[in-house]
């Protein structure tokens, strides 16, 4: 029995040990034929079939051209998935869906996407994308399968290209639509595609979803959560204590009484709308129901647990990607979902501390509206929190956003904790004037001869001693502003490494400042890229990327994906004539078996998408962003310290243009070490982009 | 003058050796260029219509000091014909059938001119010297001479005069330059300047410049006033 209550222990232990952070998603296997190819290719494949009159083949033609090039770019973009838990998870329901249409299986391919938004849609070429916030928003398998086969109708009718001929139908005027206004050739085009959603909804219900045995009811709940798909994964109350401490709190003047109510309407007005209102589809819905004979389905034909398995990593994943997206009161809201079912879990810490660390960031050297929307437009509990932090003040944020990055470093020893509260240690004295004297003065009044008693104790204290006891207290717990001088305490008197740091930043924040103030140098204070001591001789190019644009601003597709070959091949020549040894890192330049690149080359686009959605490229600023880690796995893997993001941008009819840019990032520290940007009215050719190109290479080597 | 372009030549090497590089094109800084210029002389020519259009020929060395920025040498040399109608009465001998009349001169003289300048090259914001469009301050040294020849009849014997001048020019240009293959170049350029000393508008309008020295000197005013350039070279 002893024998067997130890290996029960070591088992407990083991596990306990075991429980790794969740670890982001990730491709596996072989990579599709479909993602590396050219879009040029694919397009003239799909071009020879084109049958019928002479116009009809133009526009198929033209949407093809679309279409082919729109699926060729999401495939290479990097947000898509193949081979992981997601998409063979979304791929075993729909071939369930398909099992009586073995042709019709044939041509379809399920992607996962890695995108918050609540969708999924379908493709003319057989391509069904879910996206991972459909994953984390549905309630079970069935109501998955039904939005699989109303997508699955929408491949079979041809809803796609049918809607972009019936488009150019209306646009020309012809027969019935002759000498139609804008506004109703718009609304019969608008009559046409809600027909077609509503023929996906029955179609899907009677063809796939009913055969395949699922519960009727839980198809009609899909339109509860397409409903209420702007709301979080859960409607949950938020703890306003949730972010205080014996030193810290949150001002109730933050809070919200209470919050909006949720006031999704079903019954809309659709009339600009290119599906039906919620209330009409379901209507319509009942009636199929009623049309058909229905047996008494199941919400689950495979395993629940693995359902519930995968909406709860989609939930996961949907921190990050509202990170990514810089929705961090989402972000941090959603994680604290998660949290309430595993409190120490550290991925959701870290996500919760990078929110905010940049919402701190925003606050004090930006706008926090620029990342935060106004309290009254959110519905529901989570409205709470974007209450708090549309109010917060500046220094108030930063303290939060410094004491749980503190923590966790303390608690984890993680780097990247441990830069996260250095870079806001610093904005409290550079930017917030919070200087280490005025706290060291509290701990000394307040905190050393303040001991909190039990309610004993308390009330063994004479008269006096009580009012002396609770106007202390008092000052301890006092919100807002004057709060902040307490608010640091525990960290100060616990943290010798801590103090030590906040006095000598304080000390060289106040002599930089008399500084500045003794040479009169009112001028704002510009941040500066970072630079660095060496020449850089070695780096990875990921991603270059070429666009030519016609008059309209709209994408020259073909044109484009032939110059961006060009383009890599001057990359290549012109950082040899430099002497600057590059690795490029392109969806163009992998094999099918290169998966772990494809995934780099995702992880990089990540990063990539999270600094463009913080910097405006002209006037950069500095932030870390929460993808470096990510970031400095990749460049490990070659052997290199920093990545180019280059691009260029062409206009050659109407005002012509090349825009040009060309950025070098340190993976240690995601700082922008090398900016070079041009803009140039000439016509598209090779010696003005070389010309760029060379002088970027030049500068890695010779500006240090 | 060759004190001068050894003076300046040192300079900019002293400069550059302790400025930062520029790229140029390729790490090419050097642009080699011939060119052609054309003007409009502004004075009548005579019966040679087909010399309404000056030509002139220029060798030009450009470097770039800075991101879009390049100095630059250059000479030209400029090599011409004129022509006066005068009337006159004191040189032609008594003719028998008519006695003592005015009589109409031919007057030719050859104009020579030698043009060394320094230019001072600023690239358009975003473009990279040695390529793309330009604009470029210079300061030109015009040292010119023109000989005289006298020519109205088989009574004359023909006189020969000649005469030796200097201008000093400061001019403005805007021009694009384009590469090929990475090594060769084709720019245009149009130029406007003045030159010193000052030759008075009213003369050109007046017609007043009856003999050979004020039609050289005319002519090298309006050499400098407006030319266009079109040229090639390469890059090293």
């Amino acid at each position: 029995m002893k024998y067997i209550y130890s290996i029960v222990l070591v088992l407990i232990t083991f596990s306990l040990y075991s429980q790794k952070e969740y670890s982001l998603v990730k491709s596996e296997g072989i990579i599709p034929d479909e993602i590396i190819k050219m879009n040029k290719s694919i397009y003239h494949l799909s071009k020879d079939t084109v049958k019928g009159n002479r116009s009809e083949v133009n526009d198929k033609n033209e949407f093809l051209l679309k279409s082919n090039y729109q699926l060729g770019n999401l495939l290479k973009s990097g947000k898509i998935l193949f081979g992981d838990r997601f998409t063979k998870y979304v791929t075993k329901v729909g071939d369930n869906l398909l099992k009586d249409y073995p042709e019709l299986q044939k041509n379809i391919k399920f992607y996962v996407v890695k995108s918050a938004e609540v969708n999924a849609y379908s493709t003319q070429q057989g391509y069904l994308f879910v996206n991972l916030g459909l994953l984390a928003q549905v309630e079970n398998e069935a109501q998955l399968a039904f939005v699989l086969a109303h997508e699955l109708i929408h491949y079979t009718e041809k809803h796609n290209i049918e809607s972009f001929l019936k488009g150019k139908e209306l646009e020309r005027g012809v027969g019935q639509y002759r000498k139609l206004t804008n506004n109703e050739q718009k609304g019969y085009f608008l009559k046409y595609s809600k027909e077609n959603e509503m023929e996906a909804d029955r179609k899907g219900f009677e063809d796939f979803y009913l055969k395949a045995g699922y519960d009727v009811n839980e198809a009609l709940s899909v339109f509860d959560v397409l409903l209420y798909s702007y709301l979080p994964v859960d409607e949950i109350e938020f703890d306003t204590t949730f972010f205080n401490d014996e030193y810290f709190k949150i001002s109730r003047d933050y809070l919200l009484k209470e919050q909006n109510e949720i006031t999704a309407v079903e019954d809309y007005d659709d009339s600009e709308h290119y599906h039906p209102n919620i209330k009409k589809r379901r209507e319509r819905f009942i009636d199929y129901i009623a049309d058909n004979e229905v047996e008494e389905g199941k919400k689950y034909l495979f395993s629940k647990v693995k359902f519930k398995e995968i909406q709860n990593d989609a939930r996961y994943e949907l921190s990050n990607l509202h990170t990514i997206n810089t929705y961090y009161c989402a972000a941090i809201y959603n994680s604290y979902i998660l949290l309430q079912k595993n409190k120490d879990d550290i991925f959701l810490k870290r996500n919760i501390a990078y929110a905010l660390y940049a919402m701190s960031k925003y606050k004090t050297h930006k706008s926090i509206r620029d990342i935060l929307p106004r309290t009254k437009k959110i519905e529901g509990q989570s409205q709470q929190l974007y209450s708090i932090f549309n109010k917060i003040n500046e220094d108030e944020l930063n303290i939060l956003a410094l004491k749980y990055n503190w923590n966790l470093y303390n608690k984890t020893s993680d780097p990247q904790f441990k830069r996260q509260y250095k870079d806001l240690l610093k904005d409290l004295t550079y930017e917030n004037n919070l200087y280490y004297n005025s706290f060291e003065k509290v701990i000394k009044d307040t905190a050393d001869k303040f001991i909190e008693l039990t309610k004993a104790e308390y009330n063994n204290l004479s008269k006096y001693d009580k009012i002396r006891y609770d106007k202390k207290k008092k000052s301890i717990d006092k919100v807002g502003t004057e709060g902040i001088a307490v608010s640091l305490i525990d960290i100060l008197s616990s943290s010798k490494e801590f103090s030590k740091e906040f006095s000598e930043l304080s000390k060289k924040a106040k002599e930089e400042k008399e500084n500045d103030e003794n040479n009169d140098n009112k001028e704002p204070k510009k941040r500066r890229i970072k630079t660095i001591d060496d020449s850089i001789n070695k780096i990875l190019v990921s991603n270059p990327f070429f666009m030519k644009y016609d008059d309209n601003g709209k994408r020259k597709h073909i044109e484009s994906e032939e110059r961006e070959f060009e383009y890599i091949e001057m990359l290549r020549q012109i950082a040899k004539r430099a002497k600057v040894e590059i690795d490029v890192l392109d969806i163009y330049t992998i094999t099918n078996a290169d998966v772990d690149k494809f995934n780099q080359i995702a992880l990089i686009n990540s990063w990539v998408k999270e600094f463009s959605n913080h910097q405006d490229y002209k006037t950069l600023w500095e932030l870390y962003s929460s993808q470096d880690i990510f970031l400095k796995e990749v460049l490990n893997a070659y052997d290199k310290q920093y990545f180019s993001i280059s691009g260029t941008l062409t206009k050659d009819s109407g005002p012509k243009i090349i825009i040009q840019y060309f950025y070098l990032i340190d993976s240690e520290n995601g700082n922008v070490v090398l900016s070079n940007y041009s803009e140039l009215p000439s016509k598209d050719y090779n010696a003005p982009i070389k010309s760029f190109l060379y002088d970027s290479f030049f500068n890695l080597k010779s500006q240090y | 003058m060759k004190k001068n372009i050894i003076l300046f030549i040192l300079i900019i090497y002293v400069l550059s050796a302790f400025s930062q590089k520029p790229s140029g094109y390729l790490g090419k800084r050097f642009n080699l260029s011939y060119s052609g210029l054309t003007f409009m002389p502004l004075v009548y020519l005579g019966k040679e219509d087909k010399n309404f259009i000056n030509y002139t020929h220029s060798l030009n060395l450009e470097w770039a000091i800075k991101q879009n920025k390049s100095v630059g040498l250059r000479y030209q040399r400029f090599n011409t014909k004129g022509y006066i109608n005068t009337q006159t009465t004191n040189v032609i001998p008594y003719n028998s059938s008519s006695g003592y009349t005015s009589n109409y001169i031919t007057d030719s003289y050859d104009l020579t001119a030698n043009v060394f300048a320094i230019d001072y090259i600023f690239y358009k914001k975003g473009w990279i010297s040695p390529l793309g469009k330009f604009k470029k301050l210079s300061i030109m040294w015009i040292n010119y001479s023109s000989t005289n020849y006298l020519k109205n009849n088989e009574y004359v014997i023909n006189t020969v005069d000649k005469v030796s001048d200097y201008k000093l020019a400061f001019t403005y240009s805007v021009g694009k330059r384009w590469i090929f293959n990475d090594i060769f170049t084709v720019h245009i350029a149009s130029q406007v300047g003045l030159s010193l000393p000052y030759t008075s508008i009213l003369d050109i309008i007046s017609n007043n410049y009856n003999n050979f020295e004020k039609g050289s000197d005319v002519r090298m005013f309006s050499y400098m006033i407006y030319n266009f350039e079109i040229g090639t070279g390469i890059l090293f």
